[in-house]
């Protein structure tokens, strides 16, 4: 669904590029993760593969159709939630969806269904200027969903939404993977890209650093070590036992089988120290 | 695209109301209207002056010096002069004024009133007869009366009341101007929101989303006209050509507002070229009061034959040739003005 190679862009078309030789595949139904920090050429390579940039070199090919030439076809197989909401201030949530329905030439969702879907049927009516932050980020969200999109760029879906929103957003998410729909997904946030993401990309100052699933990432970064809190004597003891040497695998079953064990963590890596690990830097 | 199009226009007319465009334009339009109907005279002209001079000796010659020498006493504006000749030469000077020359006839005294042009029948008249009643009862019969125009072909511009000449002024700098300012509040709304960013992502079309903006200020320009002109001038004027300058010329300025706006990121931005460039447009109005004061800089500039077009659609003279001129140079403007703004937008609002 999405074929890119070398894709390069400089906002001076000079030698100074936000986005250095970018090259990957997205397959149909992927949720497909852009991890890095702020700056690192994860909007920019966005806007280039959903035609809101010029493509400058390289190439890129989005739902079947060159990125060189944008056309209709490739406008009514994308959606994009952008992370700032961007909506008509003076329109109510309703027309907000109902205008953008008319824009393009392809069976298209209901409104209402939509806001439902994102918990702004009761605010349907009220003008969109009106709406908090989280609200007017919920109705960005499910206009993106309006022209029942293939290919769905999600950019911070879950930035400054409360927890049980962001909750929400997460399993329409998960839905519209089952109904097949591709996702690319552009974040700094690990959790996200870790409990969502088929495959995860880290880019950092406008290159991709390494390309896999979160569970290889960790298994291939994390170490073989199990950190165990157990009782003995009636005192709590911490240690670490390592899950190669045969004389820790023995004290651990040991452990288990005598019912000692208090608490019990795999010591896998998370997406953010393997990040660190591989650029040498944080994701914020 | 039709479709888009329209769908396009109705948000931009829900946005533009709930934004007070069309309040604004209306209260706009009626207050103009009422002050040029109740507020501004018919005639602000200065009382104007008397040029004469005499050349006559005959018997009346002492009742006739009397009757000036009373009216010279009254009016501060009654001037001798020299000659015939003296008297056109300082009509040409002042253009407020008219001429009185007295001179021998075959058996009476000749009092040839000598006028610029523009006065209307009535006003000659009513000079003549004050004239007449001055010298009633001084003399035994009354003299000869000649009556000479300097410019014939003067007199109907200058026939249309002072307060309602005013009405093809607001109709340029209002109607057909209006689309200027408005439309690039309308963009920067837009620009600050960030709408234009998500409405490049959908099918819809640049060429379309201008086109929306310059029809809803072209609506407006025509709301505006119609209540300006039928509350003035009633049905008394050529409303098709009056409309078919209001529309081409609000397609050009409502395209001029849009390449202004695509240069700058908020109005605060772009006030001082609104504001500069609005002045500019506005300095044919001089010319309009002082049709002699037409220096190329302002005949160049597109308010002043639309100006002039728009008088002769609302008080009609017959010059139609302005009106189809202007009509055509507008129409081309447009259509350049309209395409230059597409290419500026297509370069400058997908820029982050």
């Amino acid at each position: 669904m999405l074929n890119i190679k070398d894709l390069y862009y400089s906002y001076t078309k000079d030698e100074s590029y936000a986005v250095k030789g970018v090259s990957f595949e997205v397959t149909e139904g992927e949720i497909f993760g852009f991890l890095g920090p702020n700056g690192a050429g994860k909007s920019t390579t966005q806007k280039v593969l959903t035609g809101l940039l010029p493509m400058q070199k390289g190439k890129a090919f989005v739902a079947g159709v060159d990125v060189r030439k944008p056309n209709e076809k490739l406008f009514n197989s994308i959606g994009v939630s952008f992370e700032h909401p961007n909506i008509y201030k003076k329109l109510s949530g309703y027309e907000n969806l109902d205008f953008y329905r008319k824009m393009f030439s392809v069976p298209t969702e209901d409104p209402m269904k939509l806001l439902r879907l994102v918990g702004l049927e009761e605010a349907a009516n009220k003008k969109a200027g009106g709406y908090s932050k989280g609200m007017k980020q919920r109705l960005v969200f499910a206009r993106s969903l309006i022209n029942k999109p293939k290919i769905w760029f999600l950019d911070e879906p879950i930035s400054g939404l409360d927890p049980t929103t962001a909750n929400h957003i997460k399993d329409v998410i998960k839905r519209k993977k089952e109904e097949g729909v591709t996702m690319f997904l552009t974040t700094h946030n690990m959790y996200i890209a870790d409990e969502l993401c088929d495959r995860v990309a880290f880019i950092n100052e406008g290159k991709i650093a390494l390309v896999d699933s979160p569970r290889n990432l960790k298994l291939m970064y994390g170490e073989k070590i199990i950190k165990v809190e157990y009782t003995e004597n009636g005192q709590i003891k911490k240690e670490n036992f390592s899950m190669i040497k045969d004389e820790d695998k023995q004290k651990l079953n040991k452990l288990i089988s005598e019912g000692k064990i208090e608490t019990l963590h795999s010591q896998e890596a998370t997406l953010e120290e393997i990040f660190m690990k591989v650029t040498g830097r944080g994701l914020k | 695209m039709i479709k888009r199009f329209l769908w396009l226009t109705k948000k931009d007319a829900v946005t533009a109301y709930r934004n007070y465009y069309f309040l604004i334009v209306v209260a706009l339009a009626l207050l103009f209207t009422l002050l040029i109907r109740f507020v501004v005279p018919e005639d602000t002209s200065v009382k104007a002056t008397v040029f004469y001079s005499t050349n006559y000796s005959g018997e009346l010659r002492t009742q006739l010096d009397e009757t000036i020498g009373q009216s010279k006493d009254t009016n501060q504006n009654v001037v001798s002069v020299d000659s015939r000749e003296e008297i056109i030469e300082k009509m040409k000077e002042n253009t407020n004024s008219f001429g009185m020359f007295i001179k021998q006839g075959d058996s009476r005294p000749t009092i040839e009133f000598i006028f610029q042009g523009y006065e209307n029948d009535q006003s000659r008249n009513t000079l003549i007869i004050a004239m007449k009643d001055s010298l009633s009862g001084k003399t035994a019969e009354n003299p000869k009366i000649d009556t000479i125009v300097l410019k014939e072909n003067i007199s109907r511009d200058m026939n249309i009341p002072m307060n309602k000449n005013i009405l093809p002024l607001f109709l340029v700098m209002e109607p057909a101007m209006l689309g200027f300012v408005l439309i690039v509040s309308l963009i920067f709304m837009e620009k600050e929101e960030g709408t234009i960013r998500a409405y490049v992502i959908t099918p819809g079309k640049i060429p379309e989303y201008l086109a929306s903006k310059i029809t809803v200020m072209v609506v407006l320009g025509i709301i505006s006209t119609l209540i300006g002109s039928l509350i003035v001038v009633g049905f008394n004027a050529d409303y098709l050509s009056l409309l078919a300058l209001v529309i081409v010329s609000g397609i050009f300025f409502s395209a001029l507002g849009l390449i202004l706006a695509s240069f700058f990121e908020n109005i605060s931005q772009s006030i001082i070229w609104l504001i500069v460039i609005s002045i500019i447009l506005s300095l044919p109005t001089v010319s309009y009061f002082f049709p002699s004061f037409a220096p190329i800089y302002i005949k160049i500039l597109p308010t002043y034959s639309m100006m002039f077009a728009i008088r002769e659609a609302v008080f009609s003279t017959g010059n139609t040739g302005i009106i189809t001129s202007t009509l055509i140079t507008f129409t081309v403007l447009s259509i350049i003005s309209y395409l230059l703004a597409i290419f500026a937008y297509n370069r400058s609002l997908l820029r982050d």
